[in-house]
């Protein structure tokens, strides 16, 4: 099985959500891919967990198109992962309660709830939860405080392939469950 | 009768007397026993006491000779060095009277120049060996780990030690017992005056033969052993066993006959462990000696590459020696270099330029994390000491981001212990300053892609010799200014930032054409950073002697 299948598998493997205004992620072949990440170019699988040993994760971003951008890059980079997308901070933590994804990616610059008082209101529930920050600010400060605050990683906006598989192995690293495929 | 009660009672009180005095015989018995144990046992402390009053005196007798000893050896080193720089100094001041004095018109000029000038440099080894001796001695010893090219470390020895043994009628051969390994752990500078000073060993006390290095890779230990075997004196059994003492030779005769300080194999020995190696030393009197320095590999191969072909052997010393300049990578990739100082900046630029790879450049911690963090860079030349947020600190705060990326150290700094330092806050590898050429390439071909010998590719055009004569003009145009702020922070006792122009010219003189300024500033840097201003005065006052003769020789 190849990378592109998987990622095309995947919105079929998410539970149907009703009562909440995430959205549904895009399918694989979306036009927002950066030129030079193309899904052609990646080789087969050689490290990963099995399709059937899913891994959620939701991001939470109130731009569409990074999440777009976000969700493309997650499924070309791994296989068997299952996406969520939120809004918004309120929404993020609600979501995060209902489903408890492995992997949570939080843009800080959101209205309402920004990504710290999300990331904080995660911890308060499950202190180890493995959540990384994502932001168009990479100055220092911004990144210390958001580490500071237990952020398990930090992805600056516009994104870059290898530095969303960085924090992926990290995660990989952490709990033993390797997701990325190639590189 | 018997069932009288008076009668009972009279038997059961005799009875009850009777078990009372058996008891208390027998706690009289024990008291006696006891006593007499304890008796013993004091005999065995008076004579135990004794005996280890005995033994403290002898220690103590034996300290207070080794302790006689010791002095008697120092002022005995002291007489002999007293002669030995009074030797070298009396032809010196000799030959430089004849020189002024115009009746001697016939001693020949250059002659008696060359007398002095090799007087002089014997004077330099000397005190060069005082100083290593007073370092070790004062655990001060500072040494840089690197990787060490085998064959390049070889071939630096022979062009030493081959023309000496010549001109003494010697065979001189280096003879590696293949496979050995291309690349040893050490301190290159320390390493080579190791293996020089046992061939020195071996070629004085060797009248006719040979001087033959061996190199031998033993698996089962992992250690490599570069072995100094000649055809001279030898030594007796009781000879060797002084060997290593400081302040020794094999006799004193020997002092008088060959020369020498009695110092360098007991420096030897010092350097040795420090890098964690040992010497290993056998000879039989009259038929010859052989010194080995066996050294422990960090790992087994394939993780440390060997040489199995003698051409390889040859060629690898070639590229360590001649083909040094001229060896550039083809490589294809992006490298972040975070550095403050203009003249790096534009060396390293040049140098990684010339490989066709990319280059951004930036001049502090923070815009470096920024860049990598928000960049795609195959590979992060960090330099350590920057403003704003230090090298330490920027990588360290990368790694936390979840950055993993290959991030290379530039340092000044290459001590062990800055080693440790730089790794542990996530530093994938270190390049020491100044910067030299061929380990750069390494390093680049090491995280970049490598397009070798691939078809199309144009090798770029390498503008690094222009660059670094330009770079060359520029330092020595600056010198007098630079010169003039280091005189200003002497004058001024303002440590911190003497500290840290010498840490410029330290990292920067080497690699444009000035590496006796970048030898000397290191010793100035170490002493003002432990705090010795006196000696850093002193080691300044060199440094700025060094810099005036190189705008003399401008002038």
């Amino acid at each position: 099985m190849n990378t592109a299948t998987a990622s095309a598998e995947a919105p079929t493997d998410d539970p149907p959500t009703s009562d909440s205004p995430a959205v549904e992620a895009p399918p694989a072949a979306s036009p927002a891919i950066p030129a030079g990440f193309d899904a052609t170019t990646a080789t087969a699988p050689t490290v990963g967990i099995p399709t059937t040993h899913r891994c959620d994760v939701l991001i939470a971003d109130d731009t569409g198109a990074s999440r777009e951008i976000l969700s493309a890059l997650l499924r070309q980079a791994c296989i068997g992962v299952s996406i969520r997308e939120a809004r918004d901070g309120a929404d993020a933590v609600n979501r995060w309660k209902e489903w408890r994804p492995r992997i949570t990616f939080l843009d800080i610059d959101m209205p309402g709830q920004n990504g710290l008082s999300v990331l904080q209101a995660i911890r308060a529930m499950q202190p180890d939860a493995f959540v990384a920050m994502v932001s168009g600010l990479s100055s220092a400060d911004n990144v210390r405080q958001a580490l500071s605050m237990g952020a398990s990683g930090f992805i600056v906006k516009p994104f870059k392939p290898q530095r969303l598989i960085d924090v992926l192995e990290r995660y990989g690293t952490l709990t033993g469950h390797a997701l990325v495929t190639a590189k | 009768m018997k069932n009288d009660p008076a009668v009972v009672d009279y038997e059961r009180l005799l009875a009850s007397e009777r078990a009372a005095r058996l008891a208390a015989e027998h706690d009289l018995l024990e008291a006696r026993k006891e006593l007499f144990d304890t008796n013993v046992e004091l005999q065995t402390l008076i004579v135990n006491l004794d005996q280890a009053v005995a033994e403290r005196t002898s220690e103590m007798l034996a300290a207070r000779d080794e302790a006689i000893a010791a002095d008697r050896a120092k002022s005995a080193f002291l007489a002999n060095m007293s002669h030995e720089i009074r030797t070298p100094l009396t032809s010196i001041i000799g030959f430089a009277e004849l020189l002024l004095d115009k009746r001697h018109a016939a001693i020949g000029r250059s002659e008696a120049l060359s007398t002095i000038l090799r007087n002089g440099r014997h004077l330099l080894d000397l005190i060069s060996d005082i100083l290593d001796l007073s370092k070790i001695e004062a655990d001060g010893l500072e040494l840089e780990m690197q990787d060490v090219s085998l064959p390049a470390l070889m071939a630096e020895v022979e062009s030493m030690m081959g023309p000496r043994a010549r001109e003494k009628g010697l065979q001189f051969h280096v003879l590696p017992q293949l496979p050995v390994p291309a690349v040893v752990q050490g301190d290159m500078v320390r390493l080579k005056q190791i293996i020089v000073n046992f061939c020195s060993n071996a070629m004085k006390f060797t009248e006719q033969g040979a001087v033959d290095i061996e190199l031998a890779y033993e698996p089962a230990t992992r250690e490599l052993e570069i072995a100094v075997v000649d055809t001279g004196i030898g030594m007796t059994p009781e000879q060797v066993a002084k060997l290593f003492r400081p302040f020794t030779q094999a006799d004193v005769s020997t002092t008088r006959r060959f020369g020498g300080t009695g110092l360098g194999l007991y420096i030897c020995k010092q350097f040795a462990e420090r890098m964690g190696a040992r010497i290993a030393v056998t000879s039989k009197a009259g038929e010859g000696s052989r010194f080995a320095l066996c050294l422990a590999l960090p790992g087994d191969p394939p993780d440390v590459p060997m040489i199995e072909d003698p051409r390889d052997f040859v060629e690898a010393r070639n590229v360590g020696h001649e083909d040094k300049e001229s060896w550039i990578p083809v490589l294809r990739g992006q490298v972040l270099l975070a550095e403050d100082g203009e003249y790096n900046q534009r060396l390293i630029g040049a140098l990684v330029e010339a490989t066709g790879a990319t280059l951004t450049i930036v001049d502090n911690g923070e815009r470096a994390f920024e860049e990598a963090l928000g960049g795609e860079f195959d590979l992060v030349l960090m330099d350590i000491q920057m403003p704003v947020m230090d090298g330490v600190a920027a990588t360290s705060l990368l790694r936390a981001s979840g950055y993993a990326g290959p991030v290379v150290a530039l340092t000044a700094n290459v001590m062990r212990a800055d080693l440790e330092t730089y790794r542990k806050a996530g530093c994938t590898d270190a390049l020491g300053k100044p910067i030299d050429r061929r380990r750069l390439y390494t390093v680049l071909a090491r995280y970049l892609k490598d397009l070798g010998d691939a078809e199309g590719v144009k090798p770029v055009e390498d503008k690094t010799a222009q660059v670094l004569q330009r770079l060359g003009e520029e330092f020595r145009a600056e010198l007098p200014a630079t010169m003039a702020a280091i005189e200003q922070a002497l004058a001024a006792r303002q440590w911190a930032d003497l500290r840290s122009r010498v840490h410029a010219i330290k990292g920067v003189a080497g690699s444009v054409g000035f590496p006796q300024l970048t030898r000397l500033a290191q010793p100035v840097e170490a002493s003002i950073v432990n705090g010795r201003h006196e000696e850093a005065e002193l080691q300044c006052a060199q440094l700025l002697t060094a810099a005036r003769e190189i705008l003399e020789l401008d002038a």
